[in-house]
């Protein structure tokens, strides 16, 4: 399955004296298993796309196509089939928590499948360990919850759908250093397993660079950008004139200038210290001869 | 986001949209009475001509109108239809059983023309004044009434605050059905109790959130120095100039040829 948008436009507020452009003629294709970042600015109409992706709002221009249909022609029942098998974190999903326990807030999903007792006893738990939390944390009231451990749960109680698409609107904003930690590994984790398609939305380019195989910049509402991991770095010089890099790019453009060929895809500070300690071996091996 | 469809405001510099809301208020008002007063051909058609001479003075596109004429076509031109063809009377036409009296013709007519000139008045009144204006100008009008003991200020304070979490919960409301239909929430298939538990997925964290904000704004309130019950002055100042107690002249005026009348 792969979602397409053919020259989608969006203007909120349409033929009203408030109407604002949000998207202008956006063509982009999403495909099946890849980890999809979409950044720019505040206003750029990341969240916009987003929602279109996932057929939660209708183009005013252009058309949104899953596997060639196109989804304005879908009847209500198929859309609600698609609406199921995509998960939605949006911004702040913990204002959506509404059961009293952890157990039945995440049960939610799988209950509404029509999974067996037991078997949604089993994606509790497996929801639970994939955000990282404890096991016996299901029996913990959601009110008594911190801000990070409630957005853990939120996510997880998306998660337990086990959705083939997870659509996500800035999932770390509002998180302290330690909760923002957890939730990208629990993306980490989830958008490698095959067939796993995972689309997040974030402002914060480190975070990007940590899961993504490919990453679109958006620029008032056009796709400035549209680059896979291992582009990224030859577009370094673009890149840097619009914004203020994370130092893994800095720190590699650096040593490509100094002429080192590095894995372009070692985007993160773990990846590319092996992929600088990797080069550093290399070098000394003709030294010895 | 849809909230603002809401409120039917559409900005402009017209004569009307530069009017105190008071005199605004008080004109529709009159003229509304006046359209339900209005017996003979020559009232309703003065009063149809003034309504459309004021949507001309609004400078706002007729499609606007014609937009929230709309909705009300769907009762309006059924009655008409019945009067035309039920109320009895000297007979003008007839296919076969359907009969067409004089007499329906022209109380279908009045029926329909005093609905839609009344609609458009209203229309007139949201569509060149902002819902905040309209409730600060009857904040204004009424105040009068605080010298008898009424808490007039906190009740307009209330009816504020009311009309700005519209958009909220529309806007929330939208959010949460979205997230929890993506978990499966169906409110229609499943057993009872699956769809109480969905009607609860719904409901609560709309409620929670409408409380969240409530308190939050209470505090902001507070810090920013707001209590109850103390005399409060109005960043926006009212003007009533001329023009608007021209319009208020001619709304009484009206009125009050068409008693004589």
């Amino acid at each position: 399955m792969a979602i397409e948008l053919d020259k989608v436009s969006y203007i909120y507020h349409i033929n009203t004296p408030f109407a604002s452009t949000a998207l202008h003629e956006i063509s982009l294709t999403i495909f099946e298993g890849e980890t999809l970042g979409i950044t720019g600015d505040i206003g750029s109409g990341k969240s916009t796309l987003l929602q279109l992706t996932g057929g939660l709002i209708k183009p005013s221009g252009g058309r949104v196509l899953k596997d060639g249909r196109d989804l304005a022609r879908l009847s209500k029942r198929e859309l609600s089939a698609l609406h199921r098998r995509v998960g939605l974190v949006f911004q702040h999903p913990e204002t959506q928590i509404f059961a009293y326990q952890v157990f039945d807030e995440i049960a939610f999903g799988p209950r509404n499948a029509g999974l067996k007792p037991a078997a949604v006893t089993e994606r509790v738990k497996w929801a639970l360990r994939a955000v990282g939390l404890p096991d016996g944390f299901q029996n913990r009231h959601t009110a008594a919850l911190s801000a990070g451990e409630q957005r853990r749960v939120a996510i997880a109680g998306v998660l337990a759908s086990k959705p083939a698409w997870i659509l996500l609107d800035e999932p770390t904003a509002g998180l302290d250093g330690e909760g923002i930690s957890q939730v990208m590994a629990t993306l980490s984790a989830f958008g490698q397993q095959p067939g796993q398609t995972v689309v997040m939305v974030s402002h914060d380019l480190r975070q990007l660079l940590a899961i993504s195989d490919r990453i679109v910049w958006l620029k008032a509402g056009k796709v400035w950008l549209d680059l896979r991991r291992e582009e990224i770095i030859d577009h370094y010089q673009i890149l840097h004139e619009s914004a203020i890099l994370p130092e893994v790019l800095n720190v590699m453009h650096a040593l490509n200038e100094k002429g080192w060929q590095l894995d372009p895809a070692a985007l993160t500070p773990s990846t590319l210290a092996t992929a600088i300690a990797e080069h550093l071996r290399g070098e000394k091996q003709p030294c010895k001869d | 986001m849809q909230g603002l469809s809401l409120s039917q405001f559409v900005p402009g510099e017209s004569v009307l949209h530069r009017l105190d809301p008071r005199s605004k208020v008080v004109t529709v008002l009159l003229l509304s009475v006046a359209v339900f007063t209005a017996r003979g051909p020559l009232e309703l058609g003065s009063l149809s001509l003034l309504c459309l001479l004021l949507m001309m003075a609004s400078g706002i596109r007729a499609a606007y109108y014609w937009r929230s004429l709309r909705p009300f076509l769907i009762m309006i031109i059924p009655t008409a239809l019945l009067q035309v063809l039920l109320l009895p009377g000297s007979v003008c036409y007839h296919w076969g059983p359907l009969m067409v009296s004089e007499y329906g013709l022209i109380m279908a007519g009045a029926f329909s023309l005093r609905l839609i000139v009344l609609i458009l008045f209203l229309r007139l009144l949201t569509l060149t004044t902002t819902p905040n204006a309209i409730i600060h100008g009857c904040e204004k009008m009424v105040s009068p009434l605080a010298k008898i003991g009424l808490p007039v200020s906190e009740l307009l304070t209330i009816m504020n605050l009311t009309l700005a979490f519209v958009p909220f919960f529309l806007e929330e409301g939208q959010r949460v059905r979205l997230a929890q239909t993506s978990r499966g929430m169906s409110l229609r298939e499943g057993s009872i109790r699956r769809r109480l538990e969905s009607l609860l997925a719904l409901l609560v964290p709309l409620w929670r959130g409408a409380f969240e904000r409530s308190t939050q704004l209470a505090e902001a309130m507070e810090a920013r120095g707001y209590s109850a019950g103390i005399r409060r002055t109005s960043l926006y100042q009212l003007h009533w100039g001329m023009m608007d107690s021209s319009l208020s002249l001619i709304g009484m005026a009206v009125l009050l040829l068409e008693i004589i009348h």
